[in-house]
């Protein structure tokens, strides 16, 4: 158990965390403003990357940038039409039980739709964000890099938009008081619109991330999605520092209990914390209050 | 604000548009294989049910046809396998009926989708119990194969099986019959190999924590034991996406040799992070690497000199194995992989055994299966051993520029 194999674990672990850290944030804007959990977030993750693998690189041969612009605005689309199929007119009913079940069976047929437009075969695109570079004994990939370097931009971005601009600040409204922001002219259902159109392109972004670590499978992003779901509630469930210093601190451990315990046991790193967050402090680690 | 959302929304459209122009100018090679290989895929997915629209409505096994079913996973996590299936099955069966079919009448199938579900299997192959057929093939998988098992046993209906795990042979079932070398068999000329061949002095097996990983990782092991080789075993679980805490270790155990036991998506895991790491040691693979669909996930270094225990590659110079492979290229536009080749197998053994019992009576048929032999198959001359395993060689292939070869082929005896 050397130095550099203790740094390359937390180097893994790390980037993997900001995976984690950004399903959560992707959610947790769903959950502030409708007060609803999306049980397909996972599957748009999914769909992201088929949408820029298997639509736009593959298919269409378009170059990296003009791909992701063009998979960030198809998924903003998609999400505005979910909260207008789902969302919306679900989110009122007598019991959240009804969007909850529209959400998960939106999921199946996202995965059922990806199967038959793209193919069951797995699939990759060659040569994307490969490369790793040394820092003295320890390799750091260029996929991780970027992921890392992403999800901080991604969650300055989102803070300043929610801080500083109109239409964020109506959004934090919405998440607050759903009366109060009526009543203050806010449109709240165009508002839920645009925050659900805002977290299908963090998931397209999630998804993009991902592809050079999982491949383009129907099946890649499982695991995070539930990791993902365990992030929020260990740093503190509602509250964007908290996703990240929850994905973080699970992608870490999760690798760093490998050196104490076998490794078949790693994914219950996770979840194990996640129910002695939830039995002691179930505020999460920042115990933020909304 | 709508004035803004108005715009927003031409611009999208320009820009799919554009992106759509772009599809025009042809893209490098690869990238087309991939995208020319999806659009099969959506082919093969719309044109097979097509093909057997009977699925659970045609009166079956009347005068003219003889019936058997299928359960495959058409849906769920494992789809392709379904998919390769279906296409193995329907082209067998189509060469068994351009030929004259068996008994001198026309062989059709029935399928269903278990969706790769062991739940989901029960019910389909309940539902396909009671319909009027003479064999099952499918479920795929040793989880779904032993969820079923009884209800086939107590139909006293033949059953084939491409689930490859020990269990499946320890249930004892008259009725259940193996299509794919057991991983009993592949484990041990894994490590044969290894230690024999490469003159391994330290092993690493790295093994999927699931049926089928630590079924073979117990026949490694237990053969490594007996030729007194050195080793240490680390586990990863289905679905994990980062292995460097294991790959590490066995970087500071200083290995030479990694057998590593596991299923599609993790050996694309383990192939890149391995590279990536820089663990140069000798590797050799459970058989799901060799396929297209995982070689052309991964670059060609990453996997570059690997070695895999298989049960088929298309590049093998075995005339029944070429023949199979143009007649597949030509049906499907593709290369066979080991699930086609297995069930396509498995219906010329039903098949053969029909013929052999000489009606369509199941229980006749079952007894037929148990006493055949010398049925020649892509995967190899099958014949039925006292276990109900009906392949009984595997190959041993070698990686280069992303096509497998054959190194060397490995018959065992039977009883």
């Amino acid at each position: 158990m050397s130095f550099a194999m203790i740094m390359q674990l937390i180097i893994s672990g790390i980037a993997l965390g900001f995976i984690y850290s950004m399903v959560s944030i992707e959610y947790t804007l769903i959950f502030n403003s409708t007060g609803l959990l999306n049980f397909s977030h996972d599957k748009l993750i999914m769909l992201g990357a088929y949408v820029f693998a298997g639509q736009f690189v593959l298919r269409m041969g378009c170059g990296y940038v003009v791909a992701t612009i063009a998979t960030i605005l198809s998924m903003f689309i998609t999400g505005i039409l979910i909260a207008k199929g789902i969302f919306n007119p679900l989110r009122n009913m007598a019991s959240p039980i009804f969007a909850v079940i529209g959400t998960v069976i939106m999921g199946r047929i996202i995965k059922e739709l990806c199967r038959i437009i793209w193919g069951a075969t797995a699939f990759n695109i060659p040569g994307f964000m490969k490369g790793t570079f040394k820092i003295g004994g320890i390799v750091i990939t260029r996929a991780n890099t970027y992921i890392i370097i992403v999800a901080v931009l991604l969650v300055v971005a989102l803070q300043l938009y929610f801080n500083h601009t109109k239409s964020g600040k109506a959004m934090r409204c919405v998440q607050q008081n759903k009366t109060a922001a009526t009543l203050m002219g806010i449109n709240v259902s165009q508002n839920i619109n645009v925050t659900i159109g805002i977290s299908a392109v963090v998931c397209s972004i999630i998804g993009i991330l991902v592809i050079s670590l999982f491949s383009v499978s129907l099946t890649m992003t499982n695991m995070i999605g539930i990791k993902g779901f365990a992030a929020g509630v260990i740093g503190g469930f509602g509250y964007f520092p908290g996703c990240i210093v929850g994905g973080v601190l699970i992608g870490i451990l999760e690798n760093l209990s490998t050196l104490v315990i076998p490794s078949i046991y790693k994914d219950c790193v996770a979840f194990v914390l996640m129910i002695v967050f939830l039995l002691v402090q179930p505020k999460g680690i920042l115990g933020h209050k909304k | 604000m709508k004035r803004f959302a108005g715009l927003f929304l031409v611009l999208v459209m320009a820009v799919s548009m554009l992106a759509g122009c772009g599809s025009d100018g042809g893209s490098d090679e690869k990238k087309e294989t991939t995208a020319a290989k999806a659009d099969k895929d959506v082919e093969s997915d719309t044109e097979a049910p097509k093909e057997s629209e009977s699925a659970g409505q045609t009166p079956v096994s009347d005068g003219d046809t003889i019936t058997f079913g299928l359960s495959c996973a058409i849906t769920g996590n494992f789809p392709l396998a379904g998919e390769r299936t279906l296409q193995g099955v329907q082209m067998a069966v189509d060469e068994i009926n351009a030929a004259g079919g068996v008994l001198g009448k026309k062989l059709d199938f029935i399928y269903e989708d278990d969706g790769n579900d062991p739940t989901q299997a029960v019910t389909v192959v309940t539902k396909l119990l009671n319909e009027d057929i003479c064999g099952l093939i499918g479920p795929h998988t040793t989880t779904n194969c032993l969820a079923v098992q009884e209800l086939v046993g107590e139909a006293k209906i033949p059953y084939i099986t491409g689930g490859s795990g020990t269990k499946i042979a320890a249930a004892n079932n008259q009725y259940v019959f193996q299509c794919r070398p057991s991983d009993g068999m592949n484990g041990v000329v894994a490590a044969d190999f290894a230690v024999k061949e490469l003159g391994a002095k330290k092993i690493g097996v790295f093994f999927n924590n699931n049926d089928f990983g630590v079924g073979g990782r117990d026949a490694v092991t237990a053969e490594l034991d007996k030729l007194n080789a050195e080793y240490i075993t680390l586990g990863h679980n289905s679905g994990d996406t980062d292995m460097t805490s294991q790959l590490m270790q066995f970087a500071a155990e200083e290995i030479d040799t990694m057998i590593l036991w596991t299923d599609d998506a993790e050996d694309v895991v383990v192939a890149r992070q391995a590279y990536e790491l820089g663990l140069e040691v000798n590797v050799i693979t459970s058989a799901g690497v060799v396929m297209e669909q995982v070689l052309s996930q991964m670059e060609p270094e990453y996997v570059e000199g690997w070695y895999s225990v298989t049960d088929f590659v298309p590049a093998n110079d075995d005339p029944v194995v070429s023949k199979f492979v143009e007649s597949f290229k030509t049906e499907y536009g593709m290369e066979p992989e080991l699930y086609a080749s297995a069930y396509y197998g498995a219906v010329k053994y039903l098949a053969a055994a029909i013929e052999k019992a000489g009606s369509d009576d199941p229980t006749a048929i079952r007894d037929a299966m148990a006493e055949l032999s010398d049925i020649e198959a892509p995967t190899g001359v099958l014949g039925c051993a006292s276990d109900n395993t009906l392949v009984h060689s595997c190959v041993v292939t070698q990686i280069t520029d992303l096509k497998a070869s054959v190194v060397n082929t490995v018959s065992a005896e039977y009883e």
